[in-house]
Formats: C-alpha cells, structure tokens, sequence
C-alpha cells in the first residue's frame, strides 16, 4: 500500500473511533553505500525503508506506537497499541502535541554540493585506497575506504492542525587505516562530507589520514599525575557530545544534569559561549523545526560563562514554566533532542594556545567513550590517545591514556578558547580548547 | 512468513548477474518497553518490525539490499536492483528450499501476552520501591523491562530455509543515591531467552536492594589511585574485557582482512596456560544465545583458546570465503536493516581450579574491580580501555576501602598472558555488544582472575 493511502486510512479510522488528540509521524530513507577494499569494490548497498510513528494523547499522556510495515490489517493493532500504552502511563505532567500556526523558518542546507551528481563514487573509493598505499610505505592496511549517501523525508500530521514536512539529503565518505613501524601498529580514519572542493581530492584525503596515523607512532611513557591539557577542536566537539545531556531539561529532571537551579549563574568560563543553532547555515543538524513541529530557534545556552537556559520540549517547558526551545523529539518520546552544538569561536590561533599553554598534553581523540562517564555525578574517566606539548610546540606522541575529571569543574576550568570551530557530522562542534590541569595516567 | 515459490524467485532473481550464492533474510520483531520512576508508569512503548535483505556474493565482493515495502513487486525489484551490484557471468545454480532441523532449545513457559501490560508495570514499580526502601539516601530507582519476540527467515541458494523464534527479555534497574551534593548511580540487570517466568525464582527484593546498596556505598568512596598494579577482576560482568579485548580480535570480521592481532596464530600460545575461553551460542536461555545464526547455519560451542593456544576464529560465511574456512554460526546482524557478519554470543572464560578468596588472599596490594563499567578494545593493536563500576583496594591479602573513578587500560595480549589466576565461580551477564551489524544481545562470563601489573587510570 502507498504511503499517503495508508496515511489517510489512518487518520480516517483514528476519527472513526472518536480519539480526541493523535499525530501520525511518517519518514521514509533512502540509502546507498560502497566500501572498497583490496583494490576492488567489496560491498556495495542500498536500501528504500518507510517508518511510521502513531501517538495517541488519553488525559495528559502520550503513547505511541512505531511500525515499518504500512500495510491495512495493521492499523487495528497500531491504534489498540498507542492507546492501551498512553492509558497505563500515569504521569502527572501534561505532554503535548503541537498545532499552533507558526511560520518555519527558511533554512540553507546544501550538502553535498553539485559536484557529487557526477562523482564516479567507485572510482574514487579504489583511488583513495591507492593513495594511501602511495603515500607512506609504512602503511600496513587500508582496512576499508567508504561512501554513504542518502536522502531522508519526513513529515508529521496531527489532529491539531499541524501538516509539516521536510528533507534533506547527506553523503559521507573515509578511510580507516593502519600503520607500522618496530611492530608498533596504529590506525586513523579521515572523513569528508563533500562539501568543499578538498573532499573530492583522494589523494589529500589519503595524506590526512596516512599523517594523522603516522604522528601517533614511537609513542612514549609519561608519569601519571596533573597536567594542563589542549583539546584538539574536533576531540573537544566529541566530548561535547558525550556530555551534552547536562544542559537537557529532560536530563535535568531525571537527576542525571545538576544544572536545573543554576539558571542566570556563571557555570562556566568568562569566555564561554554556547549555543545550539538548528539555523545554522549548512550546519549538519540544520532544520526548519524540531522532532514535535516545534519551530527552530538558536538557543544560546551559555553566554560570558552564565547558563541562560536549558533544552527543552513542550513537556518539559510546560513542566518548568520555560518556553519551549524547539528540542523536542516527537513520537511521545520525553527527552531532548540537540540540534548544531557549539562553543562559539575564541580570537587565538591554535599555535598561539599550544605557546601559551608552553608545557601539557594534547589531547586528539578520546576511545571507548561508550563508558567512563557518570551522568549521575559528571565524573569522567576516558581512554584518550595525545601528544606531548613541550615548548608550546607537539612533540611525541604518547602511549595509551586515561583522561580523567568532572564535567561541571571542566566547563569552569576552560582558560583558552581557539579561532577555529569545527562542527562535526554529530552536529557538535568547538575549537581548540586549553583547559587547567587535568589527571592523566598513561600505560 | 513468505511463500517458498516467492522466496525461490527472488533468489533466482539475485542470482541473474552471476552472483554465486544469494540469500534472503525475513524478520518480523514485536518490542514492548516499560519504565517506572518515581512512583509513576513513565513511559510504554512498543513497536512492530518487518522487512527483509538480500545478500549476493560474488567472490569475496558482496551486495546488501534491504526493504520493508513487503510486497512482491518490490522485494522482486529490490533483488533485481540488488543484482545489478554483480557484474559477473551467470552462473547455473540450482537449489530446492528445505527447511533446516533445529533443536528449538529455547522454548519459553510463561507467553508475555499472559500478563497485561498494566501487571507488568505494577511488577516494576514494586522492584523500584524495594530500591528506594533500601535507604534513605536513595533518590531515584528507575525500572526498565523489554521483551521482544523475534520471528526470523533465512534462506538461501545452498537450499537452506530456516525458520526460528525467539523470545528474550530484560529487565534493568538503575539507582541513584544522593548525600551532600554528591550523585552517584548505580545498576544491574537480569534476562535471557525467557517469557514471563524470568522473574520466577528470583529474589526480588534483594536484587533491588543489591543495586541500591551499590549506589549509596559510591557516596563515600575515595578517588582511585593511578599507576601500574595487580588487578583482580570479578566474576560475571568481568568478562567484557575478554570480550572486547579478545573476543573481537577473532572474530573472522576482522582477521580475514588482516586488521586483528590474532592474524595466523591458530595454534600459537597468545594466552597464559590458565586460559581456556568458549564462545557457546547453544547455552539453555543464556541473553546471547541463537538456534540458528542470520546466515542459516546452526549455532555451536566453540573453543576459542584451550590451556592458552588458540583454537578456533569464529567465522561468518563471506569471511570464511577470504579465510578458506567454513563459517561455524556466529553470523548475527542487529536486524533485516544489516548485513550479517561473525559476531560473539556467549563468551566466556571457563572456570579455573582457584577460589575467589584465595585470589584475594594471596593478593598483597591492588585493586578489586568487582564490577566493571563498558569500555572499548582496537581489535587492530589490542589496545583497550575499561571503566570500572565498583573497585576497592585491595592491602595485605584483604579487601580495604572502596574507590571510584577506576579506568583500565593496556593491551589484550599484554592481558591474556598476566593472567596468574583463574578461579572457579563463572558466571553470564547479559550486554548489549555494538559492532559492524548493529547492536546485538551478547552475553560476557568469566571467575574471578587475577591479572599482574595493569595500568590502572585514577583519579587521583
């Protein structure tokens, strides 16, 4: 059955039963892969899927329930289901669909750009590999280059009134690779998103990955203890994603962010700006309105160091008096979703924060970030892999780390902030971040 | 769930461009979800997944098409347009689907329909409140429980259709506790291949309790130290190092395309002689077990590593093309959205001839990491790194005072070789194992062992 059939059957039954408040969500994905290894094209992929999400509203909760397969006999079931899971819900807060007219704002999304159409995608994939293998002959293994692109729809219809829809279209490529020398093996990987002219250059890309690689190599043993750390931009923008949760209401009110009564208080450096901007021009996260058809605004949650809101949803902003942010998810679903998440451009130059910082670690990566961290308490204890920092200048490189603090204090304890934001496709960004001394232990 | 004519022209279809083996696999997956806080049924949700991918080889290069528009003119065009991915001579393959004989180990007593939902969420709200009666430094219980019933299809040129259900349940309970602006938080779970009578035998009450004990003792923990030192890793939950550090290195994912350090050493010594390790599928309703795997072939008990010298990968079928090696069922994919690849189950290190207390005992100064946190291994290098939930030094042959903020870090081999004693008190826990094909249940086991001179990452 077609999409927009089954949509209005749905939504006919719906009435037919007299249900007072309900919302369809609908999306539909479409995605094609390649992943070339050993001079040949070895996987190549695709796939046409359609999801559905029914949200029934009884008293003041919402239940839902999500199905892939549009087919009639389907919609007693999903209908019996999203109601019989808002009526065993007894949650005193009201949650909400919305249906207010509102004008969506115009949003620039133009990735990847017109180049892409006419990219022999194969061939770039087996040239990227190649140049690898070119650069360096230290290079042990091209594990695998990629390439995904697609196109995603989605809409949502409720019976308030709200009928929106939008779609964007993404693509990514990379390369993930292994280097050797004195039976020391390390690996990196480098991604582009065809946006820029560089990102069609295999062999640029190669030599960012085949360098980022190569530099971890002769690593050596440092003394655990306290030293004053740089983030490199893109590492300081995984943290941010690791640890966002703080400044969702959601969070807040599950007691896994302490920031609930620290509204209009300095939490942070003086030079701290933070923002989540789904208006961003081109950014990854960029969208005309959140996950509930709430329309998008930019957010700015940290200014000169003072919290001046959390993230909300329209529970959470109903349940805490605030006005609603536009980081709702939708689908009956209680938490926050982030849009563009970034800590706004300092004027240093990163030399000019690896001179003044003179002594320290660099940090570049954080692994095994699935764990390590406490939202309960905004502990912290990472895998990192860094470099030393002697005479303001990266030296060697170091052995496996552990990078360790508490969240809160670190957001306090940011002294020196770059010129040069990178957002990454997680929609997080930051640039080069100096921060106090922090504990380091090394193997 | 699909008619046999309809499966054997669509693989008849996959295979037009000269593919030389071609496969479909059905999923239909019903999940419900309940979680309780605060005295209050948060939220119930469930949902229903239905959809299909096809898979063509054609060598060691393969095509992966997935859909879930479940009607025949699209999963025909899906294989078709899946074909156009091979661009080889037709090869003259011909297959009759029979279905494959599995012994259905698995079969649960209670159906979850026997309950309602509202039972359920009561069931919740009483374990929460066992927590948050514990101590009044408890703050927040949360209950979580999931089942899923998971009906799947695979079938294949070789002529294999295999048919399979599997019912599996969760239940999870996290705590918070909270004592002069300190938050600490704490957590444990229980589940398996098992309906309603999951909760049957069990004590409750003590469960919850344990959880609630676990975070309020946080409170007072001090910092870990840092440095080099003996570890002692608990049973259970202990062997997500095995199973990061070791485990994915052998997985055929991996060693086939020369990205594992476990490449070429069958039969090598890579671990200290203590060390004997299973990967069994086929235990009676542990979390990661499987009848069949996502490729059709049944599942097995594996030996991996036997007295310390490496037995066995574990082998997917594509792999095991570029591995000259057959696959031994271990192909699993989160769900029709994934290709499947090798992946782990149920592993485990087996039990050793010491006790728990004699580790502790003839342990003179490290740490205790009874429980331990997730963390990630590079099956490339080895290199890993491990938080641990709960620790406590260990001084004089005792166990002291507890600490928090412990990190685990070095390599598998450097680990699998420390490895001074094994005791005799394995036991499964139940994880989520995230990798290539999606997020799969998977169970991590282990006694209680010793490992000598681990870097240990502190806080202090």
């Amino acid at each position: 059955m077609q999409a927009q059939e089954f949509i209005e059957k749905l939504y006919q039954a719906s009435q037919a039963q007299d249900i007072n408040q309900f919302q369809i969500d609908y999306s539909q994905n479409e995605k094609f892969s390649l992943k070339a290894m050993d001079g040949k094209i070895e996987k190549r992929s695709f796939n046409n899927t359609q999801h559905l999400d029914f949200s029934i509203k009884e008293g003041k909760n919402i239940g839902s329930f999500s199905c892939g397969e549009l087919e009639e006999k389907n919609i007693p079931l999903i209908i019996k289901e999203a109601k019989e899971n808002a009526l065993l819900m007894n949650n005193e807060e009201e949650n909400f669909f919305f249906g207010e007219k509102r004008e969506y704002p115009l949003v620039k999304r133009s990735r990847p750009i017109k180049e892409f159409e006419t990219l022999d995608k194969e061939q770039f994939l087996l040239d990227l590999e190649k140049a690898a293998y070119t650069h360096d002959k230290r290079v042990k293994k091209v594990i695998f280059c990629f390439m995904d692109e697609g196109k995603y729809q989605s809409a949502i219809r409720n019976s308030l009134g709200l009928d929106v829809n939008e779609g964007i279209t993404w693509a990514y490529g990379g390369i993930y690779l292994s280097v050797e020398e004195n039976g020391i093996i390390k690996t990196a990987s480098e991604f582009v998103t065809f946006d820029k002219e560089e990102d069609f250059n295999p062999e640029f890309i190669a030599q960012k990955a085949v360098e980022k690689a190569l530099k971890k190599l002769n690593p050596i043993a440092i003394p655990s203890g306290k030293y004053k750390i740089v983030f490199e931009n893109e590492c300081f923008a995984d943290f941010l994603n690791l640890t966002k949760s703080i400044f969702s209401a959601a969070s807040m009110e599950e007691k896994y962010s302490k920031l609930g009564d620290k509204l209009k208080q300095k939490i942070a450096a003086d030079s701290i700006t933070l923002v989540d901007n789904p208006l961003l021009d081109n950014g990854y996260r960029t969208r005309p309105f959140d996950g509930e058809g709430y329309p998008s605004q930019n957010n700015v949650i940290i200014q000169n160091g003072v919290l001046q809101t959390l993230l909300h949803n329209l529970r959470t902003a109903h349940k805490f008096g605030a006005t609603p942010t536009g980081n709702g998810i939708g689908n009956g679903s209680r938490g926050v979703s982030f849009s563009n998440f970034y800590i706004e451009n300092g004027n240093l130059s990163k030399d000019e924060i690896l001179q003044q910082t003179k002594d320290g670690i660099y940090i570049t990566n954080l692994i095994g970030t699935n764990a390590g961290y406490s939202a309960a308490s905004g502990d912290f204890s990472y895998g990192a892999e860094g470099f030393l920092i002697k005479n303001g200048k990266i030296d060697n490189a170091l052995n496996p780390l552990t990078i360790s603090g508490n969240v809160y204090e670190l957001w306090q304890d940011i002294e020196l902030i770059g010129n040069d934001l990178k957002l990454m496709p997680n929609g997080c960004g930051s640039p080069t971040i100096a921060v106090k001394p922090m504990q380091i232990s090394c193997n | 769930m699909l008619d046999k004519n309809l499966v054997a022209e669509i693989l008849n279809e996959a295979l037009s461009t000269g593919g030389d083996y071609a496969e479909i696999f059905v999923e239909n997956t019903l999940t419900n979800n309940l979680h309780t806080s605060e005295r209050k049924i948060k939220s119930s949700t469930s949902g229903l997944s239905y959809g299909a991918g096809i898979r063509i080889f054609d060598g060691v290069n393969f095509v992966y098409a997935y859909t879930n528009l479940m009607d025949r003119e699209n999963l025909l065009k899906t294989a078709k347009k899946a074909a156009l991915g091979i661009k080889s001579s037709k090869k003259d393959i011909s297959f009759d689907l029979r279905d494959l004989e599995l012994e259905r180990k698995h079969q649960i007593q209670k159906p979850f329909e026997n309950k309602s939902k509202k039972e359920k969420a009561d069931l919740m709200l009483k374990i929460s409140e066992y927590a948050l009666n514990a101590s009044p430094l408890v703050c927040k219980a949360d209950a979580k429980y999931k089942e899923t019933t998971r009906h799947t299809l695979l079938a294949n040129s070789l002529g294999v259709w295999a048919e399979d259900s599997i019912a599996r349940s969760l239940m999870h309970l996290n705590t918070i506790s909270e004592k002069d602006n300190i938050t600490e938080a704490a957590r444990k779970n229980f589940g398996g291949l098992y309906g309603l009578e999951l909760f049957e035998g069990r004590n409750l009450q003590e469960f919850a309790e344990d959880v609630a004990a676990d975070s309020v003792s946080r409170l007072s923990a001090n910092l870990c130290p840092s440095g080099r030192m003996d570890v002692v890793i608990g049973n259970d939950f202990g062997g997500v190092i095995f199973h990061e550090a070791c485990g994915h290195s052998l997985e055929a994912t991996y060693v086939a395309k020369d990205a594992s350090v476990m490449c070429g050493k069958l039969g090598q010594q890579i671990a200290s002689p203590l060390v004997t390790a299973y990967d069994d599928a086929t235990i009676d309703h542990a979390w990661g077990s499987i009848n069949v795997d996502d490729e059709g072939v049944k599942t097995q008990r594996k030996i991996l590593i036997e007295n310390g010298i490496l037995k066995n990968y574990m082998v997917d079928r594509l792999n095991g093309r570029r591995m000259g090696m057959e696959p031994n069922g271990c192909s699993r994919r989160q769900n029709y959205t994934f290709a499947p690849t090798s992946r782990m189950s149920n592993t485990f290190i087996a039990n050793g001839k010491s006790t728990h207390d004699e580790i502790i005992a003839n342990t003179e100064k490290g740490i205790y990491a009874e429980k331990m946190g997730g963390g990630s291994a590079n099956p490339m290098n080895g290199e890993f790194n491990f938080s641990v939930d709960k620790a406590y030094l260990i001084e004089n042959g005792k166990i002291t005072k507890q600490v928090k903020g412990a990190k685990l870090i070095g390599s598998g081999q450097e680990v699998l070789q420390n490895i001074d004693m094994v005791a005799n008190n394995m036991t499964l826990s139940c994880s989520i194992c995230g990798s290539t094909s999606g997020r799969i249940p998977a169970s991590h086991g282990q006694p209680t062992i010793r490992v000598r001179n681990i870097t240990v990452g502190g806080q202090k």
